[in-house]
Order: structure tokens, then C-alpha cells, then sequence
């Protein structure tokens, strides 16, 4: 297993290279001047050349790069044009907003959605399964920008229970974070539903019956648990988006979170910061593709990385 | 949300909500700013939400309060004809906020660090370029000399970037010195949570009236209507940049007021007058008469703005009030026709992405298409735009842009060099319609170059009707800033340069 782990991180490292490199011409050749936008649009030009000179912007493009990639090596992303502070201590700093959503959110959204699928595949084709499918639809296309408005209305402007603002804090979790899950919740109820009756059809469940083991035995030890890989997929690919931010709720529950912070960096062309943030997300994606291939072994005995 | 479902559900859960209500302590006041943050030293800061900030806790030696120029650590101040230097008696028994005495010395000390061309305050050093040097008359007493005359000096110290920190604080922080503000303002700096929030609380030994709030809270809150449900919640007390469309329901709200505030800004279509059709002035005065600019500003801004009677703000010293071209299609066909283009001709027109600026474009875009002209909007995201707009004269590729001018210092000065001299042609400033008029530039020089108001005045509203008959803009109309405050507090609002004044900040 650890050899396994070991390779394919190893395996990621041209990945995560191709990133770099796209990302850093790629940010570069967006219209729009980091110092103009910086400085504002009536600053004179040596206010303007100033700030370029600051931001090591008056050199050419490989030296730019050469710099970059020198710092990154480091583990130096550079300094943020904005905060003027390294762009990993700005970036660590939303990524800790984030990281504490986006597990309660993919948290919520899991345990609700296995559940609730697992209640309609029992009783598939019963009023309580078109209850949850259609709920589930209905999670996954709402926008999230109206459901968090809607919430905003009803706990915050109406009820007053809970702060419009959003924040690292129980009473500032809870809007962002149902938003979030809502839609999470929604897909995932939809595949373990699926998985589960796909999963029913097969010969050793049927087998397993024929045996004559009690239908909860049979559910609980067989069915679930071979259910669940897909699911679990799911789960993992969702929680990777989560993580890289949610532009949206972020922005309508003013929290300033990875998703946040990646908007505010475009719109000011903060380079070291997109570049850490785009970095940041394919390292995630990586990781979080690793840990669910891992998970896979636990839960499925036929699966061994050797 | 119905009332009826108010009734119904709040009672019952009251007691809930008084536990877990969002109760903001009486004594801090809450102010939602839609951008973040950058800097917090006076001579560096870019931004108005910097500026909003830098006003509560620094003080320069004349500032404006309510628009008007106010002494603030100077008592008065005399020029000499020539308007090369000027003489200041300082306030005595101030000291800022790390205790270092304000006295003329310490002027000295700030603005040679602002004026030293390797130093951090490029912005202060750019707006105040025409300093020389500092002196020292007396420990109360400062003269600052011009390398060359401007009447308009003044003003320049009065804005934002001009405001004084402690010599002692730039000695301690140095490059850091953005993010540790010591000044000698009514407040002074706790604490920042950079994107987010600054926390400013009252200075116990500001030399004036002490403010009567012990804390500010300055949150940033992007979104406008997420700024608005914290408004409506009570989470803020004050928000600024209320979007038009959301004026009537913070106006019926019995706890919340609308303030409607003139402001320096201009909304205006800027022809480049080196790129024909735009080269021939009957063109662009023929697009002036094709605008009903009242009817543009009821449906943009249901009312809260003005339309342009100057190429320069109402509120701006110098303005002279011009006549208006008015609402006259058949006018503007005849002029086209003269000029001949009887049968129209495309143009397709450079804006910012936003509300404000598609409905604008979208309702000029009709009134054009009335006298033959049609017209494309161009939206572009505000960093893309900003690249094109100030490219130099051969590669600028720009017709037309639905944009914004503002005269921050309040003084035709600069209202009018930035967008009508030679000098502000892009790369180097925003004369983006390459006007260029010989008479202009000898009436603005003019005007800087003498201390008297009155010549000063007659130089610039010469110009103004210059540059007026030559129509370099289709003048479009002055949007108010519209803020929404709650009726628990008064004294915080948008001062005319658009930015927060939180100085006066009470409960009622």
C-alpha cells in the first residue's frame, strides 16, 4: 500500500509541473496590468512603473518565470501584489475558511444522502421514493445563489436567527454550509439509490436471499457496502470541488473562503496568487483522486494495490 | 416575506430569537464596504475603501468636511501671489496616536519621506509633484515652496493621499508602515483582518471634539445585495454603493433610510476625436442632441443623478455651468447629414461589465439608432478594458467608451488636466479622447499658475465652454452615491469624493 501511495504521488509530479508552467502563461496572457489595477486608473505613469518595478513585472517573461519557478522550488509562491504578503500565507489563510465548509458541508450532504438513498431504493417505487428523487432534483437544480438568498431572507433579514455574513464560527456555518450541501446531498442520494438497486440485481444477492439470510443481513452486509464504491467516487469528486472553493455561496454569505479569494486575485490580476490558488486546487484533486482509491480497498476486499 | 407569515411565526419563536439574535453592542458602530482594503498609509493608498479608512484616523494640514476645505492640523494658511509658496500656522498640543508630537518638524520629516523619489508614497508623491521643498519657520509655523505656481495647491493637500503620519511610525515600520496607520485623526487603529475588516476605536486624546462612538467596524462585503440583507438584518449600520434597483425597499423599510449624495463623478461616452467619424465635431455634437440625457438618467438611475451641465462636476471648485445640448433628433440627423453621414454609421462602443454601464449602453444604443447610428456595446471585464483604454494614440483601438471621470481633488485643475491636456493622453493619464485644444492648455496652465480664485474661476470656465462646443464626450450624467443607514445612528455618510465619512458617527 504505501508503495502504492509513494508511485502515485510520484505519478502526479509531471501534472502538477504542466500546471505551473500552463498556469503561469496562462495568467499572464489575460488582458489587464496588475500595477494599472493596482495603483488605479488616475495614477500617473510613474506611479504606474513603479508598482510594476515592485512587482518584478518590468522584467521579460522567462525571467519572470525563472524567478517563479526558482521561488516555487522553494516552496515560495512569491508575494501577493495586493496584500503584499506572501501568497501562501494569504492563500493558508482562506484555505482554512474553506477546508472547515466544505468538510461540513460534504459531511451533512454524505450522511443525509446515503441515507435518504438508501430509504428509496428499500422502497422503490413507493410514495417515500418519489418523495426523496424528486427532493433530490430539486437539490441539485436549485441555483445555489437563490437558495442561499432564500435562506439569507428567511434565518437572517426575517427570523434573525442566524448572521447573513458567513464565518469560521457554529452560527456562521450554517447557511453557507446547508446551501452547500443541498445540492451535494441531492447527487448523492440519487447515486446510492441507483448503486443500491443496480447492486440488488446481482447474482449473490440473490444468492444470499436463497440462502435464507434475514433481508437486513443481506442489505447491511452485502448490499450497502458493494453499493457504496460508486458513491464513494462521487463523494470524493465532490468534496474536491467543494474545497477549491464555491465562487457562489461564497459570495452571496460574504465568506472568504478559496472561491472568494480566487475571484478578488482575477479581478486585481494578483499573478502569485491565482498561480498558488490553481496549484493548490490540481494538488487537492490529486490528493483527494488518491485517498478515494485508497478508501476503495477498505471497502472492497477484492481490491488490493500491491 | 408576508407580514402575515411574520405574525404568525415570530411570536412563537421570540424567545429563540433572543438568544441567539444578532445583537451588536451599542457602542460600535458596523460599515459595509463593497471593496476590500490595500493599504492603509495615506501617501501609498490607491483605493476610495482605503480612503474611507485613512480619514478617520489621519488628518491633513487643511481636509474637506461636508465638501467644503477645512483647516484641520493647520489654523490658517496664506499664499503668496505668485501661488509659489504657502504658509501654514500649525495647530499646537496635537500628538498622534504613538504619542510623537505634531509640530512643524514633523511635517518636514513626512513629506520629504513622501517626496523622495525611492520612497513607498508614489501616489502622494505624484498628486503633490509641484512641492519643492518643506521649511521650517517655527515649531508652529510651515512654508511649503512650488518649483512652479499652482492656485490649486491647496486642494491637493486637502485629499487623501496628502494626509500626515507620524515620522516616528515610518522611522519603526518601514516598508510594514501600510499596515500599522498612526496618525493623529479622531480614531485610531486596532486591529485588520486583511479582505475583511478593520476595527478603528476612539483616540481619548484627539486635540478636537472626541468622537462619540468608541468603536467603527469597517466589514467588507462584496455583493451588494448581501450587503443589503446585513443592513436589513441589523448585522451593519451603514452600506455603501446601494445598487438603483434596490433603493425602494431599503426606502419603505420604517428602520432604514436611503441617502441620495451628489458626488464628483461623471458617466460620460468619450468620442476619440482622432478616429473619424468622431474627428469632425459636428459628429459629436450631433450624438449630444441624439441623447434624452433625462430620460437615461430616470430609466438608469430611477432619478438619483443628474445630468451633466459642465465637462467637470458641479461640485467641483471652478465648475461654470454650460448650455445644454438639448434632446433633438431632428437636430442631430441634420448635423450628421452635414457632416456626411446622412445615412448613419456604425460605431461600436468600449464599456465595464455591470448594471450601470449595459443599462446605459443599452438605452443609448436606442436613442442612437433613432438618428442612423448604430451602435455595438463592447462589455468588457474592468482589467481588460482598463489595458485597451490606455493604450497610446497609434495602437489605441478604442472608438468610443461608456466610462467614468471624477475630479478627486474637488478642483477643476485637476478635472480638466487629466481628461482634456495633451499631457494625459494615455499611456500617461485619461484624456482617452486625444483632445487636444491649444487654447485649453494655455487657460488650464493659466489657471494653475495664479492663487486668485476669481482669475481662476474666469480661466476655467473659459475652457469649460471650450472644450463644451467641441464635445469631445457625449456628456451623459453625475450618478449620486446612494448608501443605505440605519435610523439607530446618524453622522456616517458619503462625502462629495464618494468615500465614507465616519468621523461623526452617533446613536441617535
Amino acid at each position: 500500500m504505501t508503495t502504492y501511495v509513494l508511485k502515485r504521488l510520484v505519478q502526479a509530479i509531471p501534472t502538477l509541473l504542466g500546471v505551473v508552467v500552463l498556469v503561469f502563461f496562462f495568467v499572464r496572457a489575460l488582458p489587464g496590468d496588475p500595477a494599472r489595477l493596482y495603483v488605479g486608473t488616475d495614477a500617473d505613469l510613474a506611479t504606474v512603473e513603479a508598482a510594476r518595478e515592485q512587482f518584478g513585472l518590468d522584467r521579460s517573461l522567462p525571467e519572470q518565470f525563472v524567478f517563479y519557478a526558482r521561488g516555487l522550488a522553494q516552496g515560495n509562491l512569491g508575494q501577493s501584489f495586493r496584500a503584499r504578503r506572501p501568497a501562501a500565507e494569504v492563500i493558508a489563510r482562506h484555505f482554512r475558511a474553506t477546508l472547515v465548509l466544505a468538510s461540513i458541508a460534504i459531511s451533512a450532504a454524505t450522511v443525509l444522502g446515503v441515507l435518504l438513498g438508501v430509504a428509496a431504493a428499500l422502497r422503490r417505487g413507493s410514495l417515500v421514493d418519489l418523495a426523496i428523487t424528486s427532493t433530490s432534483i430539486l437539490g441539485i437544480s436549485t441555483p445555489s445563489f437563490f437558495l442561499g438568498i432564500l435562506f439569507i431572507y428567511l434565518f437572517a433579514v426575517e427570523l434573525r436567527w442566524l448572521p447573513v455574513a458567513g464565518s469560521v464560527s457554529p452560527r456562521g456555518l450554517v447557511m453557507p454550509a446547508a446551501t452547500l450541501a443541498a445540492a451535494g446531498l441531492g447527487t448523492i442520494a440519487r447515486f446510492a439509490r441507483s448503486s443500491l438497486l443496480e447492486t440488488f440485481g446481482n447474482d449473490y444477492i440473490r444468492t444470499a436471499h436463497a440462502k435464507g439470510l434475514a433481508p437486513r443481513r443481506v442489505i447491511g452486509k452485502h448490499a450497502i457496502r458493494n453499493a457504496l464504491i460508486p458513491v464513494l467516487t462521487i463523494i470524493g469528486l465532490q468534496f474536491g470541488f467543494l474545497l477549491s472553493g464555491t465562487v457562489i455561496v461564497e459570495t452571496v454569505f460574504n465568506f472568504h473562503g478559496l472561491g472568494w479569494l480566487l475571484i478578488q486575485s482575477i479581478e486585481a490580476r494578483d499573478y502569485p496568487v491565482i498561480q498558488g490558488l490553481l496549484l493548490v486546487f490540481s494538488v487537492q484533486f490529486v490528493l483527494i483522486n488518491l485517498i478515494v482509491d485508497v478508501l476503495y480497498a477498505f471497502i472492497d476486499p477484492r481490491i488490493s494495490y500491491a | 416575506m408576508t407580514s402575515r407569515f411574520r405574525r404568525r411565526l415570530v411570536p412563537a419563536l421570540a424567545a429563540l430569537a433572543l438568544l441567539t439574535g444578532v445583537a451588536v453592542a451599542q457602542d460600535t458602530v458596523r460599515i459595509a464596504q463593497s471593496l476590500a482594503q490595500n493599504i492603509l498609509s495615506p501617501a501609498e493608498a490607491t483605493g476610495l475603501p482605503d480612503a474611507a479608512v485613512i480619514r478617520t484616523m489621519f488628518e491633513g494640514l487643511v481636509g474637506f468636511t461636508d465638501g467644503v476645505l477645512v483647516p484641520e492640523l493647520a489654523t490658517e494658511w496664506t499664499a503668496n501671489d505668485e501661488a509659489t509658496a504657502f504658509t501654514f500656522s500649525l495647530r499646537e498640543g496635537v500628538t498622534f496616536h504613538d504619542g510623537t508630537a505634531f509640530d512643524a518638524q514633523a511635517v518636514k520629516d513626512y513629506y520629504d519621506w513622501v517626496m523622495d523619489p525611492d520612497g513607498r508614497g508614489a501616489r502622494g508623491r505624484s498628486l503633490l509633484s509641484a512641492m519643492e521643498r518643506v521649511e521650517v519657520l517655527a515649531p508652529d509655523q510651515v512654508r511649503i515652496h512650488l518649483s512652479q505656481p499652482n492656485g490649486a495647491f491647496i486642494f491637493l493637500l486637502a485629499t487623501s493621499n496628502a494626509r500626515i503620519v507620524s515620522p516616528t511610525a515610518i522611522a519603526t515600520y518601514g516598508d510594514e508602515l501600510s499596515k500599522h496607520p498612526v496618525g493623529t485623526g479622531p480614531f485610531r487603529f486596532v486591529s485588520w483582518d486583511e479582505g475583511q475588516q478593520i476595527v478603528v476605536e476612539r483616540n481619548p486624546d484627539y486635540w478636537g471634539e472626541l468622537a462619540q462612538v468608541e468603536r467603527i467596524e469597517f466589514v467588507v462585503v462584496n455583493n451588494s445585495a448581501t450587503r443589503v440583507a446585513m443592513l436589513q438584518s441589523g448585522e451593519v449600520h451603514f452600506i455603501e454603493s446601494l445598487p438603483p434597483q434596490l433603493v425602494p425597499a431599503i426606502a419603505a423599510d420604517p428602520n432604514l433610510e436611503v441617502l441620495s449624495t451628489p458626488a464628483g463623478f461623471l458617466r460620460i461616452l468619450q468620442l476619440n476625436t482622432t478616429k473619424a467619424p468622431f474627428d469632425d465635431v459636428r459628429v459629436r455634437r450631433a450624438l449630444n442632441h441624439a441623447v434624452d440625457k433625462q430620460q437615461l438618467v430616470n430609466v438608469v438611475f430611477g432619478g438619483n443623478a443628474t445630468v451633466m451641465t459642465a465637462p467637470i462636476p458641479e461640485t467641483a471648485f471652478g465648475y461654470a455651468q454650460q448650455p445644454a445640448y438639448a434632446y433633438d433628433p431632428e437636430r442631430a440627423r441634420a448635423l450628421l447629414a452635414e457632416a456626411g453621414y446622412a445615412d448613419g454609421f456604425d460605431m461600436t462602443v468600449l464599456t465595464f461589465t455591470g448594471d450601470e454601464y449595459r443599462t446605459a449602453g443599452q438605452v443609448l444604443q436606442q436613442m442612437f439608432a433613432e438618428v442612423g447610428v448604430r451602435m455595438t456595446l463592447d462589455a468588457q471585464e474592468r482589467g481588460s478594458l482598463v489595458e485597451q483604454i490606455f493604450k497610446p494614440i497609434d495602437e489605441n483601438p478604442t472608438e468610443a467608451a461608456l466610462v467614468g471621470a471624477s475630479a478627486s481633488t474637488g478642483d477643476a485643475d485637476l478635472a480638466l488636466t487629466v481628461s482634456f491636456t495633451r499631457a494625459s493622453f494615455p499611456p500617461a493619464s485619461n484624456n482617452w479622447s486625444f483632445y487636444s485644444d491649444d487654447r485649453v492648455e494655455e487657460l488650464v496652465l493659466a489657471g494653475r499658475r495664479t492663487g486668485d480664485p476669481a482669475e481662476r474661476q474666469a480661466a476655467y470656465a473659459e475652457a469649460q465652454a471650450i472644450i463644451w462646443q467641441d464635445a469631445p464626450w457625449v456628456f451623459l450624467y453625475a450618478p449620486n452615491t446612494i448608501a443605505g443607514r440605519s435610523l439607530e445612528i446618524t453622522g456616517v455618510e458619503n462625502a462629495p469624493d464618494n468615500t465614507i465619512d465616519a468621523r461623526r458617527a452617533a446613536f441617535r
